[in-house]
């Protein structure tokens, strides 16, 4: 099959040259050959990156030492301007070297000019047309292949969990006595049934978060988040096993931390990650330490350690170690899990704005690091109260919801509050109102909004919010609420810096809080 | 209307039965569906107090169940408790503005739906109590913050 059958209309070649000789030299190689070609010429790279951005050839014929661009640059400038366009560069006969580099910069061909006849340049330019179509062919269909994958997981995560949410509630029927009287030993060996599809529940929420953060979709929900409540849970997740398996576990949060400004079950759920990661490392009679404290680095952070006496990592697997399904060999447990918990981490405190990070020691231990904002008012306010330089007026509504009883069970009061700050989050405009972080009492709830309007303004939205909650039937019926409007005071009127003003409302915001909560 | 019939909608056979046991234990008298039509015609005929409803039957949604429940003459009353494994904020959101009383994740922590079940009995009893408008509801007693 010769080229002329294979190409049936004009091929549009770009040839950006500064020296005529060679463009003439294209030219006439061109009109010689058999297949038609539309040509256009530039003999700059900005005149030539500025022709690709009216229209696009089919490939472009690329000199890489221009008046305006040298060597490589001038590849990478046509492949940002056009990924999607082959290039064959144009080289001088010594520079064989550069021409090399620059196909792995992202040209398909090189030729050199000395070489020019009509044969040779119309098929490089035609097997560059061609290799670029098929290396845009199989970056899709890995593409492809990586979403399907994901897809795959969830789908299976899913159809996981409704067998195994089966098991789980007939052994609690049995449990609960419902099947018939049941025995101490009985008992012994349902517990272990219900502990197992608790773990393997765990294992399958993993593989979900594994796959929704490949396609970018683990989210997290900050709020303002106190860092040894966080502490106390794990101890109390925790403890036990460690105990179990004779390994002291103990924390130390440092007095009067900051808060942090986290979602609060993620945090957790990195704890758990490196906590469980290294109880799976660590002999009976071994520690494993947790610390927060302000970070030396950045006080604007703070920075956690979970640091065991294990056997630690050897030097070449350390940078592997966030890897997704990467496994370390001979855990000290049994269970070793599916290498997804390091990876998750990762993600969840990058999500967070944080870092993460590790040093180990073999035969020593090892030590996780991670670090989480510190929350911090000003930052989470300035970027909805500034317009055009100056602080806007705004409005404090509060909105409180206390536990209607106390007998009411703790699954429905935390479903009663997630439910109340969907409604306010609705309520509000996104581009106007902010929700300032919630905060939490034992059996009450505060949830703050930031309405960009002056008090007026601020009313009917809270008649909107109060009207929604009444409407909501699994609010009214498990919790009592009462909302009210704190108005800010005016920026006074001497301070012109925009900081100023910023750290200003922030602190009024924080009195209007502090007399809502107080009252 | 008797205030111990429930109707549950669910096609899985094995986890139903489950929850069916556990509703017995507390006292309430179980109905089943597996489809939509059968839900609507034992609804309409054994009058339950309440529905739970699977958003994710096998062929049909559940939301648009739930509508022709609310739509049936006899049956625009009867709060359905929407059940789902997929819990995220849109899906209960969407459920609850189309009109279910709850949403509860699957699997259904039962403590959680018997106290909603419970709920519901007690304002059947006292039908005026949640006939309330959103001005006249009274600020609560400051004294049960100890």
């Amino acid at each position: 099959m010769s080229l002329s059958t294979v190409v049936m209309k004009a091929t549009q070649v770009l040839v950006v040259d500064d020296s005529a000789a060679d463009r003439n030299l294209v030219r006439l190689s061109l009109q010689e050959s058999r297949n038609v070609y539309n040509l256009d010429f530039a003999e700059r790279l900005s005149e030539g990156l500025e022709k690709l951005g009216k229209h696009m050839p089919d490939v472009v014929l690329l000199d890489l030492n221009l008046p305006d661009s040298q060597g490589q640059e001038t590849v990478k400038k046509v492949v940002y301007q056009a990924p999607d366009i082959p290039i064959l560069v144009l080289t001088g006969a010594d520079d064989d070297v550069l021409a090399l580099e620059a196909v792995r910069t992202g040209a398909q061909d090189y030729i050199v000019k000395g070489h020019i006849d009509p044969q040779a340049l119309t098929r490089a330019l035609h097997y560059a047309i061609e290799r670029h179509q098929l290396l845009t062919a199989l970056r899709e269909s890995r593409q492809k292949q990586l979403e399907f994958k994901d897809k795959f997981l969830s789908h299976v995560s899913h159809e996981l969990r409704s067998p195994l949410a089966c098991i789980h509630q007939y052994a609690e029927l049995f449990l609960d006595g419902l099947a018939g009287p049941v025995t101490e030993k009985q008992r012994g060996y349902l517990q272990n049934i219900m502990r197992n599809t608790g773990q393997l529940n765990r294992l399958i929420n993993d593989l979900l978060d594994a796959a929704s953060a490949n396609v970018g979709k683990l989210t997290i929900q900050p709020a303002r988040v106190q860092v040894a409540e966080v502490v106390d849970q794990l101890l109390q997740m925790l403890g036990p096993k460690a105990e179990g398996q004779g390994i002291k576990l103990e924390a130390k949060v440092a007095k009067s931390l900051p808060y942090v400004y986290a979602d609060q079950r993620r945090l957790l759920q990195v704890l758990i990650n490196l906590v469980e990661n290294a109880l799976k490392f660590t002999e009976a009679g071994g520690e494993i330490a947790l610390r927060a404290s302000v970070s030396r680095d950045d006080p604007h952070f703070i920075q956690f350690s979970v640091a065991d006496t294990g056997r630690g990592i050897h030097p070449d697997n350390v940078v592997r170690v966030f890897d997704r399904l990467y496994q370390e060999e001979n855990a000290v447990s049994t269970r070793r899990g599916l290498g997804l918990g390091l990876a998750i981490s990762q993600e969840l405190v990058e999500q967070h704005g944080g870092k993460i990070w590790v040093k180990s020691k073999l035969g020593k231990g090892t030590v996780f690091y991670f670090t989480v904002p510190v929350f911090s008012l000003p930052a989470i306010v300035s970027p909805a109260m500034v317009r055009e330089g100056k602080v806007r007026q705004a409005t404090v509504i509060a909105i409180e919801i206390a536990r209607g009883n106390q007998s009411l069970p703790d699954e429905v009061w935390e479903t009663t509050q997630q439910r109340c700050r969907g409604i306010v989050e609705r309520c509000i405009l996104p581009d106007k109102d902010l929700l300032l972080p919630a905060m939490h009492f034992a059996n009450r709830e505060m949830i703050f909004v930031l309405a960009g309007a002056d008090q007026p303004g601020a009313t009917i939205l809270e008649k909107r919010i109060a009207g929604q909650l009444a409407a909501s039937p699994q609010i009214e019926s498990t919790c009592l609420y009462r909302t009210s409007c704190l108005p800010l005071p005016p920026i006074p009127p001497g301070m012109k810096e925009l900081s100023q003003q910023v750290d200003w409302i922030c602190r009024e915001i924080e009195k209007a809080i502090g007399q809502a909560v107080g009252s | 209307m008797e205030l111990e019939k429930i109707l549950i909608v669910d096609d899985n056979e094995d986890l139903t039965h489950a929850l069916e046991i556990r509703l017995r234990a507390n006292g309430y008298q179980v109905l089943v569906a597996r489809d939509g039509a059968s839900a609507v015609s034992q609804a309409a005929a054994q009058k339950p107090f309440a529905v739970i409803l699977d958003l994710h039957l096998q062929k049909e949604d559940g939301l648009a169940l739930m509508q022709e429940i609310h739509q049936h003459s006899e049956l625009s009353s009867v709060p359905v408790i929407v059940v789902s494994a997929d819990c995220s904020p849109i899906t209960q959101h969407k459920s609850l503005d189309a009109g279910a009383h709850a949403f509860l994740e699957k699997p259904v922590n039962h403590r959680l739906l018997l106290h909603t079940l419970h709920d519901i009995q007690m304002r059947s009893r006292k039908p005026e109590a949640s006939k309330v408008s959103p001005q006249a509801r009274p600020l609560y007693d400051s004294n049960i913050w100890k």
